[in-house]
Parts: C-alpha cells; structure tokens; sequence
C-alpha cells in the first residue's frame, strides 16, 4: 500500500516537472497582460507577414481605392458568450515539429502569427487546450459544443471588435493535411478555432482528432 | 490625363518602339487620338478562351493560354503546343499540367474592351476593309470583312477596329510606315473568323474567335466570350518591332542587351547565380555584363536562354517575352531579366527576401565640347527590411566601381539605415550609356536593381535626363495560400531635365494608379519631384515581378526597371496538439506502473534472500 501511495506521489511530481516545462515562470508571470505576453513572444517568434514592418505603410493603404477599411490589429481577447469563453490571446508561431503552437497555459488561445490576422481576408486560426495537466479544463473543452450560427468575438489592439459566426464544425484526424484551416481564396475574412478531440493516443501521446470550428466575418 | 500608365506584360519592347521614333524626331504629328488600352494581366496570353478551347494539330502559340473554365474543356490541344503557361480555373490543362487562372485576366480584357468601346471614334470605315489605307485612329467597321484582300496601316500609333457585330477576314494586312503587329487592335462584338494565311493584331471578341487553317497570327486572340478554335495555326507576338521595308534596310544599327539573374530559394534550394549558364542565341553571357550587338533587321529576335535545372522554375521579364525573346531597337539598351525560383520542399515559414535600389548619377551630363573625364557616383539603398550581403556591383565600361561610404557599422552587410556610396570614374569619347547591376543576398534569395545613365559627349546644349524608380510591396512575405499586395511605385528624376511622358508598367500588376506627387500639376517629373504610383494584385505563390518606367526629355528617352520578390509560404503547419494526458489515463498508467514497481521489488526482495542463502 505505500508502494501505491508512494507512485501517486511521484505521478504529481513529475505533472509538476511537466509543468514547468512547459512554462517559464516569467512567461507566467506576463500572461495575466495579454500586451506584455506579446512583447515577450514577439522576440522569439520567427517574423512572418503581419510583423513585416515599415514598408507599405497605412497611408499607402488608406489612399488607394480600397473601400473597405481592413482590422490591422493584433488580436488580445476572444470571447465566446454560447461556451462562456472570455481568454487571453497570444501570438504563436510553429511548435518543433512543424505543428501549430499552442498557449502555454489552459486558459489562454493562441493566434497563428504566420497567417492572416483575425478579420484580415484568409483564415485566421486561433488554438486552445481542451484540457490540461491535473485534470485541469482547457479553455476550448466545450468547443464542440458550438453550433453554426453562435457568435465568436475578437479584440485587437486597437480595441475593436470584430465578429465572426460559426459555419461549420468538422473533426479532422491529428496528421490530416490542414490546408483548409489556414488557407482560403474566397476572399472573405474567416476565424478558424482548434482544439483537440477524439480519444488519446498513448503511443503517439495526443489525441487522435482535432475540431476545428470555422467561422466567417459578420459584415455589416 | 497625361500621367499614362498601364500594366503590359511584354510591353517594355512596344514603349521602346517609341522612344526609338521619338530619339530620331520622326514622329508624325496626328490628330488621331487612339490610345493604348490597358491589357493589364492579359497582356501575356496568346490565348483567352471564356468556354472552351479547341486545337486540331498541331498548332503553335507562344505566350500564355488561359481557358475561363475547367481543364476539361480543352478539345486537341496539348501543352507541347504552348511555349507560355496554361492557366484554367482548375489548374488542371489539357494534360494536367497548368496553373490556376486569376480572375484578374479576364477582367482586364474586360477592362480593355471598356477601354477601347469608351475611345472616341475617328470614323465609320468598311465594312468591306480590302484596299484600304488607313493612319493610327479608331474606327468602326460595322461587320467588317476583308476578303481576301489587304488592309494597309500606315505609320506609327494606335490602330483600333470595333466590329460592331461580327468580323471575317480571308485576307491580309500590310504594316509600313513604322506601323507595327502590338498597336494593333480588333473589338468584335460577336464572332471573330480568322482565315487566310496571315492576320495581325491583338483580337478581343465578344462569344469567340474562330481560326481557319494554318493561319499566322502576329498577335492576341482574346475571346471575351465563348470558345477559341484553332487548326494546325501559329499565334505569337504581338512583336513590336516594325516590318522591315521590302526594299531592304541597309542602315546598321547598334544597340545592348543585359542579362540579368534573380534567384529565389525559398524551398530549400542553394544554387548560385554562377550555377546557371547563360546565353544569348546560343553564345555564352555573364549575368550583368551588356553585350553589344550590331544589326540591320530589328524584326529578327535574340533569344536568351540558360541551362534549365529542372529544380527551377525560369521566368523572363523586362524586355525579354516570357520565351526570352526580345526585339533589340536602334540604340537600345535592353535588359533581360531571368528568375529562378527553386521547385523544393514546401515551406511553412517563408523566408523575407531582400530588396534594394541603386541610383547611378554621372558627372558631368554632358561634355558638350568633345571627349573628357566623367565620374559616375552610385548610391545603393536597402529598401526591404532585412539586411542585405554579399553585394556585388557590376558596371560596364568604367571600372573599378570604388566603394567610398556607407558601411557605418563596418560588417560588409547593407541595413535598412545605411546608404552605401560607390563611384568609377571613365574617360568617355563618345556618347554613351552605361549600366551598373547591384546585387545583394538575404535568407537564400537575391536582389537586383539596374541603373542606366547617358553621357552626352560633343554635341552643344543637349543635357541628356534621368530617371529612377523604386518599387516596394506592402509585405516581402505572404502566408501559404497567398494574398493581396499593395505596390508602391515612386519614380524619381535624379538629374537636371524636366521629363515628358512619364510611362510606368509592371510585368504582373495592373492598374498602375498614380496617387501623387505631380506638385506643380505640369505634367512633368521635375528633379524634385517624386512621382507615386501604386498597384494591388493578388499573389497566389513567390512573385517576382518587374516594374520598367520610361520618360523622356531633349530628344532621349531615358528607362529604369525595379525588381521586387514576394515569398509565398508553400505548406501550411499540422494542426496544434492542444490536449494532454487525460486524469482518468493517466490515473490507469501510473496505478500500472505501481503495480510493476512493487512486483519488481518482490522480485529483488526474493533474489536477495536466495543470495543470502
């Protein structure tokens, strides 16, 4: 018997090894300011399209023709009112093995940083944990609850909000090809939310199956 | 509306058509008032089919074919037939092999036949068009028809024909007079029938054009609508250059070509500019140096051409057509510019190509009392965002190109903050051009710009001009699946002559919209002035494409060519692993691995008191 109690007790240490791993505790410490999180990450993070700066800036921008005055901004918030999600965004790049990047903590939502923004044209796509060490609840583990039609809001920087109705819900195998999640030619803005699904898969240590929530831009 | 600018794929070698006129000061004047229409993306295609395409072989076509539908609607062609690219909505061709159509071809046909319905008309002609003479203009043929005859065009500009319904020709057309096959153009509302052995022209129809047998088009078939037919035809050009006269010209002339190499590794390739050879009908070049040719039939192309690698996609541009030919004009100084994108493995992250901007201004401009010293100052200038190595500057006739300043932080790598300084001073004799290509590198992929400068030498009062342009996208960097880029074109004047008819293309962006920068609204570019231009299109992958703007003043016509690369990322990343072990697993896990630690210390437990023992 105190064999038994002796491997719990190793078991919650080594969650708590696997936990720090994880997350830095200075890292830590900045997620509560969801600006200060993307100082600290955008160091790090490879510079993709949106972190181009300088060259075409928005006075180019505002004196073409365009009609339609596209968000630049930098989301920092989601909110989810049908699964009562009100989250910290990050900004992620790629994970080691090629993979989109996932927060570090289960209560935040990570932003692909090397894809379109949320409410530019093209598919922005933000990630959560559906669960987390501990037996902690991720912040996307009602996702599949969503139902076309609810509502998904971002706030960038700016301190707009944009919108977005879900369309459709689909659940996608851990290794299928993504190119529907980040890529659209429609020319319509759309948010692309993802978590895991599916059992877990000890040999490969995930889950087999990612839901993906698409959503597209309300426009007025 | 004299800020003139339009996007022509091939259109370089047409502007030079004029300049050449306009150097020799034989330019009629002419009350017609044709102009140009914008082609835009189209500018590139042999062919434009809206249904279906159908080729009895075997047919040749030289530039792009594009078909406004699925690749399934392709009746006996094959791929072997086109030099240019297929494009069709499917991105399948006729033998899977095409890219996808952008939407933007069509819709600049469209844009073009706006154009040419909005000209204002120069007369009613026909509809029996055999043994006509006609000067540049617009006219409307009604249902034209020439059959069997020849319709003859005479002198240099425009020409447009509007059918107002249909059109049929059995005959032929004769260009004289410095008339030439890319100022041609034929608007037919319904049907156009294309028989006979020769036609000219760049053809824009409303439901189709119909080709009969063995017919050599000098131009474009465009239909607007409906499908194209082709049996056993030939479609090229439209060349620029005008027919040489059957008296033969016994004049020579002289004139440069420069072949320039871009290399885009944004696939895990590594090759080098030095890993391609290069040539020019079939003789050996080097990358940035001219090569001077002496000629006296400018209708015969030159050709460029390289030791293809089959792990990289080539593309022409400048004054080169997407084949690499090009028409040399008296006194020209041609640039071909040929790209090489590697065909590798699809990247994620796409790497942030370079991009910079030389200025070559020579003093003095003139040396109006015969031959002496010049000194050329070239100032080099990072426009992108990341830092540039490995620059090398090239130039002709002067060397050595000396660096003098700029490198403020000393390690051999141009920043965005710096503005390197080089100069070369020469002994000119004669009036002269002299070209300099600035090269540089970041994250596998290199940048170049060209810079072309005339020295006027023995000739009183004639202060030859300058021109510069600076081209530079709203993002060096586009995620997979592409997206929409803002071109920002700024034409500058770094000499000391007002110039004249500014005209400003792109090989793969169009419109060119003029924002500002015309101060004194006189419609020239004075020195300090700067002239912005800018342009959206849409980049589905790697772009690079090539801005060329052309002005003129004092009886010269000055160029300058602005290169641009855009990486589109070719893969996007798996889908994030956003889960962890659940408790109930885990629970199970370490329960077993519980139960085997305790067996296991059975085990030694045993083992030692069998030792013992």
């Amino acid at each position: 018997m105190a064999v038994i109690v002796l491997g719990i007790a190793v078991a919650y240490v080594s969650f708590l090894i696997r936990f720090e791993s994880n997350t830095s505790p200075e890292i830590a410490r900045v997620t509560a300011d969801a600006d200060a999180w993307r100082i600290v990450l955008a160091s790090s993070s490879a510079a993709g399209p949106a972190d181009s700066p300088g060259i075409g800036s928005s006075e180019v921008r505002g004196s073409s023709s365009t009609n339609e005055v596209l968000p630049d901004g930098t989301p920092v918030r989601i909110k989810i009112l049908a699964i009562h999600v009100n989250a910290a965004v990050q900004r992620v790049a790629l994970a080691e093995d090629g993979s989109m990047g996932v927060p570090a903590l289960p209560t935040d939502v990570a932003w692909y940083s090397l894809g379109p923004k949320p409410g530019q044209i093209g598919s922005a796509v933000l990630a959560g944990h559906v669960d987390w060490y501990g037996g902690v609840t991720g912040v996307f583990a009602d996702l599949d609850t969503l139902a076309p039609g609810d509502t998904v809001v971002i706030l960038d920087d700016y301190g707009s909000e944009i919108s977005f109705v879900v369309r459709e819900v689909r659940a996608y195998g851990s290794g299928d090809d993504a190119t529907d999640v980040f890529v659209s030619t429609d020319g319509v803005a759309h948010l692309n939310l993802v978590t895991c699904t599916g059992i877990w898969d000890r040999d490969a240590g995930q889950y087999t199956k990612r839901l993906v929530v698409f959503s597209d831009r309300v426009t007025e | 509306m004299r800020h003139t600018s339009w996007s022509l794929a091939r259109g370089v070698s047409f502007i030079f058509v004029f300049s050449f006129v306009g150097i020799l000061g034989t330019l009629a004047p002419t009350a017609r008032a044709a102009t140009f229409p914008p082609l835009g993306a189209a500018a590139s295609f042999s062919v434009l089919a809206n249904t279906a395409i159908t080729s009895v072989p075997t047919s040749v076509i030289s530039g792009d074919v594009g078909l406004n539908a699925a690749g399934t609607n392709y009746a006996g062609l094959t791929s072997a037939e086109v030099a240019g690219t297929i494009y069709d909505t499917a991105g399948t061709g006729p033998d899977g092999a095409a890219a996808i159509i952008s939407p933007n071809v069509q819709a600049n046909v469209l844009t073009a036949h706006g154009n040419i319905m909005g000209q204002s008309s120069d007369g009613s002609i026909g509809p029996a068009l055999d043994g006509l003479v006609v000067t540049p203009g617009v006219y409307d043929i009604g249902a034209g028809r020439l059959t069997g005859g020849i319709l003859t065009l005479d002198g240099d500009g425009v020409y447009i024909f509007r059918a107002s319904s249909d059109f049929v020709t059995s005959g032929s057309l004769n260009l004289i007079n410095g008339a030439t096959a890319c100022n041609v153009f034929w608007d037919v509302d319904t049907l156009a029938t294309i028989n006979g052995s020769s036609f000219v022209g760049t053809i824009i129809a409303g439901t189709g054009i119909h080709f009969g047998s063995d017919v050599s088009l000098d131009g474009r078939a465009l239909a607007r609508g409906g499908d194209v037919t082709m049996i056993s035809d030939t479609i090229s050009g439209p060349s620029c250059a005008a027919p040489v006269s059957s008296g033969g010209n016994t004049n020579y002339y002289s004139g440069t070509i420069t072949v320039v190499k871009t290399i885009v590794n944004d696939n895990g390739g590594n090759k080098d500019i030095e890993d391609f050879s290069l040539f020019i009908n079939g003789i050996s070049v080097v990358s940035g140096i001219p090569n001077a040719y002496v000629f006296y039939n400018n209708a015969i192309p030159y050709t460029v051409s390289e030791t293809a690698d089959p792990a990289y996609a080539a593309t022409f541009s400048g004054d080169c057509d997407s084949s690499g030919r090009l028409y040399l004009s008296p006194a020209q100084n041609a640039f071909c510019f040929i790209t090489n994108d590697d065909i590798g493995t699809p990247v994620v992250v796409p790497p942030v190509p370079p991009l910079i901007d030389v200025v070559k201004v020579p003093s003095p401009l003139a040396l109006p009392d015969g031959p002496g010293s010049v000194k050329y100052t070239y100032t080099l200038r990072n426009v992108g965002v990341v830092s540039v190595a490995d620059i090398t500057m090239v130039g002709d006739s002067c060397e050595p190109i000396q660096f003098d300043s700029g490198d403020t932080n000393g390690d051999n790598m141009l920043q965005t903050s710096e503005t390197w300084v080089y100069d070369c001073t020469t002994t000119l004799s004669e009036t002269h051009t002299n070209t300099v290509v600035a090269t540089g590198w970041a994250n596998g992929l290199s940048a170049v710009d060209v810079a072309s400068a005339t020295v006027v030498v023995g000739i009183p009062d004639v202060v030859p001009p300058l021109i510069h342009v600076t081209k530079t996208p709203s993002s060096l960097t586009l995620p997979a699946g592409g997206g929409s880029v803002t071109y920002t074109e700024t034409v500058t004047n770094p000499g000391i002559v007002p110039l004249r008819s500014i005209v400003l293309s792109d090989d793969k962006c169009g419109p060119m919209q003029f924002e500002f920068g015309d101060a004194n609204s006189n419609s020239l570019l004075e020195p300090e002035e700067s002239w912005v231009y800018s342009c959206d299109v849409g980049l589905l992958k790697t772009t690079t494409n090539v801005a060329s703007v052309s002005g003129e003043a004092n009886g010269y016509t000055v160029r300058d060519f602005a290169m641009a690369t855009v990486v589109v990322a070719s893969a996007v990343p798996a889908l994030p692993n956003t889960g962890v072990i659940p408790m109930e697993n885990a629970l199970v896990a370490f329960l077993g691995a519980a139960a085997g630690a305790f067996v296991a210390t059975l085990l030694i437990r045993l083992a030692g008191k069998r030792r013992n023992r």
